[in-house]
């Protein structure tokens, strides 16, 4: 019994290693960041093995509404001063 | 056709009015901030019709102490001092060698010294200077860079005096009236007293007139004692 369940237990954790640098690499490549670059590198940006959900990194370019960008036909809020409060 | 006469009149006015601006003499940076020790940089545009620039002597300003001038194309410095505070220099020429003076007036020259600047935000200081030229036969003109604003005359050279300010928001208390904005805050984001605000920048003046509750600083600019926030 007790063989069985290290020999299911040593199955498992191999087909979890075996799944993550795939993560990795497709990470990678659709951020645009490392394409063509290294397994090595894609394992350093995941931040180490441990089998969590991949951080995707997207470039800010990417989210172009993401940010507030002038002009917007108003003044931004950072050249209000300080203690200046304007009707919304 | 006339219209065409007038438009060529026009445009050759304006022209010429901006030659005549680009050739005074000048100092490099228009705004310097007060009471900080600079190199103090004049910049000489041309000599006197035709003739090469010979000589140059600055009135230092009242208030402007440490002068210390800097050797240039004139080649040594000859200072003059204060009767009363003789270590305080009051005035500093240059003057070439009659060997480099220029068969004609091409060049452009630039003067410098270093000095500590008064501490008086918000105010101008202006620098009075008598040029010397020399033509190639060596008959001498001369020309006086003296006029303070409102004076007739060719204008002294000048600079505003700002306060000391870092990059972000700057509070600062006005000490007497300043109806031209643009010469202490040409290079400030925006400049605010309570909710109207000033922008030496047009596209900057569009959101202002754009946003809600906020006016555009009244033309005659901001009165002595008035409390103004800056961003740089």
């Amino acid at each position: 019994m007790k063989r069985w369940l290290f020999l299911a237990t040593t199955v498992a954790c191999l087909w979890g290693c075996s799944d993550d640098p795939a993560q990795n690499t497709s990470t990678s490549s659709s951020s645009g960041s490392g394409g063509g670059s290294s397994s090595s590198s894609s394992s350093s940006g995941s931040g180490g093995a441990g089998g969590g959900e991949p951080t995707a990194l997207v470039s800010c370019l990417d989210e172009v509404d993401g940010l507030p960008r002038p002009p917007s036909g108003t003044l931004p809020c950072e050249y209000i001063p300080p203690g200046l409060a304007l009707p919304q | 056709m006339k219209n065409k006469v007038l438009s060529s009149l026009a445009i050759a006015g304006v022209l010429a009015a901006s030659a005549s601006a680009q050739a005074h003499i000048a100092a490099v940076a228009p705004t310097v901030v007060a009471g900080k020790t600079i190199v103090v940089e004049l910049g000489v545009g041309h000599g006197c019709e035709g003739s090469d620039t010979y000589a140059l002597t600055v009135d230092i300003p009242q208030g402007m102490t440490s002068v210390r001038p800097m050797e240039s194309d004139f080649g040594k410095t000859s200072l003059t001092y204060d009767a009363v505070d003789t270590a305080l220099v009051k005035s500093v020429t240059w003057q070439k060698d009659e060997a480099d003076a220029l068969p004609k007036d091409t060049n452009y020259y630039k003067i410098a010294f270093r000095a500590k600047l008064p501490a008086a935000p918000f105010t101008s200081i202006y620098y009075k200077i008598h040029q010397v030229c020399r033509a190639a036969d060596a008959t001498l003109s001369y020309a006086e860079w003296v006029a303070l604003p409102g004076e007739m005359g060719e204008p002294a050279a000048a600079q505003a005096l700002v306060p000391d300010h870092l990059p972000g928001w700057n509070k600062f208390t006005v000490p007497a009236d300043i109806p031209d904005l643009s010469i202490y805050f040409k290079d400030a984001l925006i400049v605010w007293r309570g909710s109207d605000a000033y922008s030496f920048n047009d596209a900057t003046v569009d959101l202002i007139k754009g946003t809600q509750g906020v006016n555009l600083l009244s033309a005659d600019g901001v009165k002595a004692n008035d409390e103004i926030w800056v961003r740089y």
